[in-house]
């Protein structure tokens, strides 16, 4: 093996200099391992010679059209015949000419694309081949790139609500092809993002092998469209990969993301259209607490909690399914998506329920579906017996009215347990998409994936000894995990074994739209290649593409640099609890400081190098400031003057007591510590007396709102207290230019509970102008709403106001460093009641 | 440690060589600085005694908000160290009040001359002066309540504490208590070793506090005692606490009318005798007397 080793690292360099023989690798960790069959018997195929192209693209090239009325598929012989063409044009500098494989011209090697007489006679049947897969294959006047085309298939994804994604196979061994012998890597969208490098000779040994997705569909594809969509994101990503257009969209395929199976999973249905649909079932549709909490919110999708408790939403839920079905999906009353002639997805609406809201239902315990032993499994755990039942219910219904149809169920919050009641297992039928939170950032974490293993191992149980078959992972926040995390998601599959299937992997980003994905695309590329082949050296590729991308010098501080950051997460951060909060040790930061510097002053001016190394220093000024100014973040003090007797607040929104204007206002600051001075300032203020808190806000621009959005989606003001200093419980207070509000609280201690947003805060009181260019607001928060006694003169309590500014300027900006998540009471600043006078 | 406190005490001692009674302002040289947002110092010195005040504003940690804290220091050893001077008004702690820097300015009087700190206990408002004159080693203080206040005095309490002599060090370990022969004496008596507070009587105006063994005698036997003096008019209780431990205690209660508490505290420059102290209480009572 070593001598294979060293045997590499100078017969390649060799090779290339003496005459570009075989300028290719076959087995560079760069590209996919690939099964390989003998090769066949031939002489070696002189592609380019001395820059000319001794070869031409032939196909069926009407076969596609031919198909196109019999069935409804994405094409794949065209896509790669100009996926080849256009990285030979790029690598030779010559047009190749594309012909019908009946008239090759004599004297020409060729590059037989897609199914056609050439590539069965050459003993390849694309239809043996996996779904999606795809076969490469010399005969001796050329070479075979052939794939599993549904384009090809007669009668493809014709039938209403059949939903197939299409399989591409030739079109993904083009990208193979030009990876594999043409040195092509497709790193990140745009004219900078691609490596094409100069060809002169190019001579093709005889060769053959075959290669097919591990995961049949790779989720991601969302993130990549919508980041690029015209307007506002494209705008936004152009600054750093330049001009975009709509083909620049379609990144999503050189990254290998796609599938061929109907959608699965899903928030489905979707509340509001369920409750547009059944104005009169709202009751049925949404849970309804003992203590009368109705878990309904007419305006957004968070908030709502389907009444899983009930089983005549179960068959509400059939019902409706029956008219969607019997109107092949015209009459779609629950907005039902991944919802075919295969699956049924049944989701949620992204709300956490606590417990207590469920235990005391008189259903739960008539049955007895939750009990103190289901809470203590973990965090969350409570209603994975309620859960059970129902899913059991909802796939028995979906297997007498459509035998063979799949229930798809997702595993997260409430549900993030499968239920362990051997009353409520689930039938055959039912399948699982897990969503465990922390991959793939902590797959490396032996402790971390001990848990992780339980819960997916309680699913296989649950399932009768069947894998859960879709692992949703995110790519987390920080720029320090960000960076490296895609090289861990091909570890998923190895350290989960029998418990997930092949079905579907998703790497989900969670920064938005347009999102930051682009600055990290060395850990993209990393994650979504290692969906189509988790075995795949994805750590191995990203190292050696430093130079060749970024040159010689430029290259090696960069690859310095990027180690430093998977040697510094796995040291400090891989093992801890810290979610996204990245603590490094200043020395670690300065290295890296010094290393980008030595990057950035070694890149030539005005070199394809530089526009992309400002891509990938674009985040990483303010990332490491924001390590600094947490390492040296003290938490501001707010003092909160005392309202003299003689000194009274009209909560009319106005603000025109005398003395708000000697009031000082609190310091608003970027959340996640990049120290970024605020754009869109607001003056937050607050005073006290014995019986509560008065605020004053005040927003000198227009503010953006909408009626039909929830007060999260409008400009807006959270106002978040946690009474004391012991962090024992956080109330949350919301509101928009609309007044529409929100109130929420949780307790911490003694007990963690979840985020109650049924907190009722009665007596607070908001009021407040929009004069339309300035917003001004005025509210009163008496203490019994936190059913405490006013605080003492010189008290303290933890504190932050954020503040949304929504629309196409928008900002976020608080008055504490909480790295972005609001309720974080680790980094709440603190406001001090002061006394009488002060 | 050691050479910041030394440090400290000659920046003192050099601003007072110019005239009588020196005060000089300025940022506080703390150990470990860090610890502060606000830090600000003011040395009163005459050419018998230099008095460096801090005033610290400590930052929050954890569950705990900011502390305010007055300390004397720049001695070695003993005396009025630490929180030499505290004040709780109607249930509230100088140290939980708000400290800017604007609340201390200077005073002066004649030849009279040092600091204003303004105080406010929700409502309750005072200033505390400290000062010294030229004739005096005594660093001089009134307490006076404002009569703009918002609130009324319903309780308040002067807690005095000092170390005498020196603080005992065995092994590397610091002995707080069972290694002391502290004494508390008055005009009228000596208090000894007593686990509880005891009241004072009228006669108890002033006191030094000193150790029976380590009596200054000897650089072995510690700086010796220290003095202070308290104007009973405007007191309603006076209690004291004085057993085998590193300090002793005074507490005063102000009469809810009280208008103003003067007082007086010397912690001699210099090593001292418990009998050399008594000797120049008695030969220069001129010195020792309020004006």
């Amino acid at each position: 093996m070593q001598f294979l080793k060293s045997w590499k690292t100078w017969v390649l360099p060799l090779c290339l200099f003496v005459s570009s023989a075989v300028a290719y690798d076959l087995n560079s960790p760069e590209v996919f391992p690939v099964k390989y069959q003998k090769p066949p018997a031939h002489a070696p195929l002189k592609m380019v010679v001395n820059g000319e192209l001794n070869f031409v693209i032939a196909a069926d090239l009407k076969a596609e059209q031919r198909m196109a009325s019999r069935s409804k598929s994405a094409k794949s012989i065209a896509p790669a015949i100009r996926i080849l063409s256009e990285a030979i044009e790029k690598c030779t500098g010559k047009k190749v000419q594309v012909v019908d494989v009946k008239n090759i011209p004599a004297g020409k090697n060729v590059i037989v694309v897609g199914d056609c007489s050439i590539t069965r006679e050459n003993g390849i049947d694309v239809f043996k081949l996996p779904n999606q897969g795809f076969a490469v294959k010399t005969f001796p006047r050329g070479i075979i790139i052939a794939g599993h085309d549904s384009s090809l298939i007669d009668g493809y994804n014709m039938k209403p609500l059949e939903q197939l994604g299409p399989r591409t196979g030739t079109r993904y061994g083009a990208y193979d092809f030009v990876e594999r012998f043409l040195g092509v890597r497709f790193y990140f969208p745009g004219e900078y993002g691609t490596l094409t490098p100069a060809i002169k000779d190019l001579t093709i040994t005889p060769v053959s092998y075959t290669d097919a997705p591990y995961f049949q569909t790779r989720g991601g594809i969302y993130s990549v469209i919508s980041c690029l969509a015209p307007g506002r994101p494209r705008k936004f990503w152009e600054q750093w990969l330049g001009p975009l257009t709509n083909e620049d969209q379609r990144f999503y395929e050189k990254l290998r993301l796609g599938g061929d199976l109907p959608g699965s999973g899903g928030h489905n249905p979707r509340p509001e259209r369920m409750a547009k649909s059944f104005p009169g079932k709202l009751k049925t549709i949404f849970y309804t607490s003992p203590g009368g909490n109705f878990w309904y919110n007419p305006k957004g999708h968070v908030g709502n909690y389907f009444n899983v408790v009930d089983l005549a939403f179960a068959d509400l839920l059939i019902d409706s399914l029956k008219r969607y079905y019997d109107s092949n999906g015209k009459i779609n009353e629950g907005g039902y998506a991944c919802t075919n002639l295969t699956n049924i997805s049944f989701g949620m609406c992204d709300t956490l329920m606590p417990d207590a809201e469920v235990f005391n239902d008189p259903i739960v315990r008539k049955l007895n579906l939750m009990t103190v032993n289901d809470m203590k499994r973990g965090a969350n755990s409570g209603m994975a017996n309620i859960y059970a039942r129902f899913h059991q219910y909802l796939a028995k219904r979906i297997q007498q009215e459509w035998p063979g149809r799949k229930l798809w169920i997702m595993a997260y919050y409430n549900v993030r347990f499968a239920g362990n009641d051997p009353r409520w297992t689930l039938p055959p039928n039912t399948e699982v998409q897990l969503c465990l939170g922390d991959l793939p950032n902590k797959v490396r974490s032996p402790r971390h994936m001990k848990q992780m293993l339980k819960i997916a191992e309680e699913w296989y149980t649950s399932l009768g000894n069947r894998p859960v078959q879709k692992l949703w992972t995110y790519s987390g926040t920080s720029p320090f995990v960000l960076a490296i995390n895609g090289e861990f998601v091909g570890d998923i599959p190895k350290k989960f074994g029998k418990y997930l299937g092949n079905t579907h992997i998703y790497f989900g980003q969670c920064c938005g739209i347009p999102g930051d994905m682009w600055f990290y695309y060395y850990s993209l590329y990393a994650a979504y290649r290692s969906e189509w082949n988790p075995n795949w050296n994805a750590a191995a590729a990203i190292d050696a593409h430093w130079e060749p991308f970024y040159g010689k010098e430029t290259g090696k501080y960069l690859r310095q640099f990027h180690q430093l950051l998977r040697k510094c997460y796995m040291k400090y951060a891989l093992n801890d609890d810290n979610g996204q909060s990245i603590i490094y040790p200043i020395p670690e930061l300065r290295k890296m400081e010094e290393l980008l510097a030595k990057a950035q002053k070694s890149v030539k001016p005005g070199s394809v190098e530089e526009k992309r190394l400002k891509l990938f220093m674009a985040p990483w000024k303010n990332a490491i400031s924001s390590v600094r100014n947490q390492l040296s973040y003290e938490r501001p003090v707010y003092k909160i003057r005392q309202l003299l007797p003689n000194e009274k607040v009209n909560v009319d929104g106005k603000g025109n007591e005398a003395f708000w204007a000697k009031v000082k206002p609190m310091k608003l600051l970027d959340p996640k510590g990049t120290g970024t001075p605020v754009k869109y300032p607001a003056e937050i203020k607050l005073v006290w007396d014995k019986t509560g808190i008065y605020g004053f806000t005040k927003t000198p621009y227009k503010p953006t709102f909408s009626k039909n959005r929830s007060v999260f989606l409008n400009d807006n003001f959270e106002v978040i207290f946690s009474p004391g200093m012991k962090k024992e419980t956080v109330y949350q207070i919301a509101f928009d230019p609309l007044n529409q509000k929100f109130f929420g609280t949780q307790r911490f201690l003694p007990i963690l509970q979840p985020f109650d947003t049924h907190w009722k805060a009665q007596g607070v009181k908001i009021a407040m102008v929009n004069k339309g260019n300035e917003w001004t607001t005025e509210f009163y928060v008496p203490f019994k709403v936190f059913d405490l006694p006013a605080p003492r003169a010189y008290q303290n309590w933890l504190c932050n106001i954020v503040r949304n500014k929504t629309g196409a300027q928008n900002e976020y900006s608080g008055t504490a460093m909480t790295l972005g998540t609001n309720r974080n009471l680790s980094m709440f600043g603190i406001i001090k009641f002061m006394g009488k006078g002060d | 440690m050691k050479s910041l406190l030394l440090t400290t005490l000659l920046i003192g001692t050099a601003a007072v060589i110019a005239s009588p009674v020196q005060v000089q302002q300025g940022p506080a040289r703390v150990y470990r600085p860090q610890r502060y947002s606000l830090r600000e110092g003011v040395t009163i010195a005459n050419k018998y005694c230099t008095y460096p005040l801090q005033f610290t504003l400590t930052k929050p940690v954890n569950e705990r908000g900011e502390v305010f804290a007055m300390n004397l220091v720049g001695k070695k050893n003993c005396n009025f160290v630490g929180g030499f001077f505290s004040l709780t008004v109607n249930g509230y702690k100088m140290s939980e009040l708000d400290f800017t820097k604007e609340k201390i300015t200077r005073w002066q009087d004649g030849d009279r001359s040092g600091m204003e700190l303004k105080l406010n206990f929700d409502g309750a408002k005072f200033t505390l002066r400290l000062f010294m004159r030229p004739d005096s080693p005594v660093l001089w203080g009134s307490l006076i309540y404002d009569k703009n206040s918002i609130d009324p005095i319903r309780k308040a309490t002067i807690d005095i504490q000092a170390l005498p002599s020196m603080l005992k060090i065995e092994n590397r370990k610091v002995l707080f208590s069972n290694a002391y022969t502290r004494e508390l004496v008055t005009p009228a008596t000596k208090y000894s070793h007593n686990n509880k507070w005891v009241n004072l009587t009228p006669a108890d105006t002033s006191f030094i506090f000193q150790d029976g063994e380590l009596d200054g005698s000897a650089e072995s036997k510690g700086s010796g005692p220290c003095w202070f003096w308290i104007d009973r008019t405007n007191l309603s209780r006076s209690q004291a606490f004085v057993r085998n431990s590193w300090k002793i205690f005074l507490k005063f209660d102000l009469k809810k009318d009280c208008q103003v508490v003067n007082f007086g505290l010397w912690h001699p420059a210099a090593r001292i005798s418990n009998a050399e102290m008594a000797e120049k209480l008695k030969k220069e009572p001129a010195a020792f007397t309020f004006k």
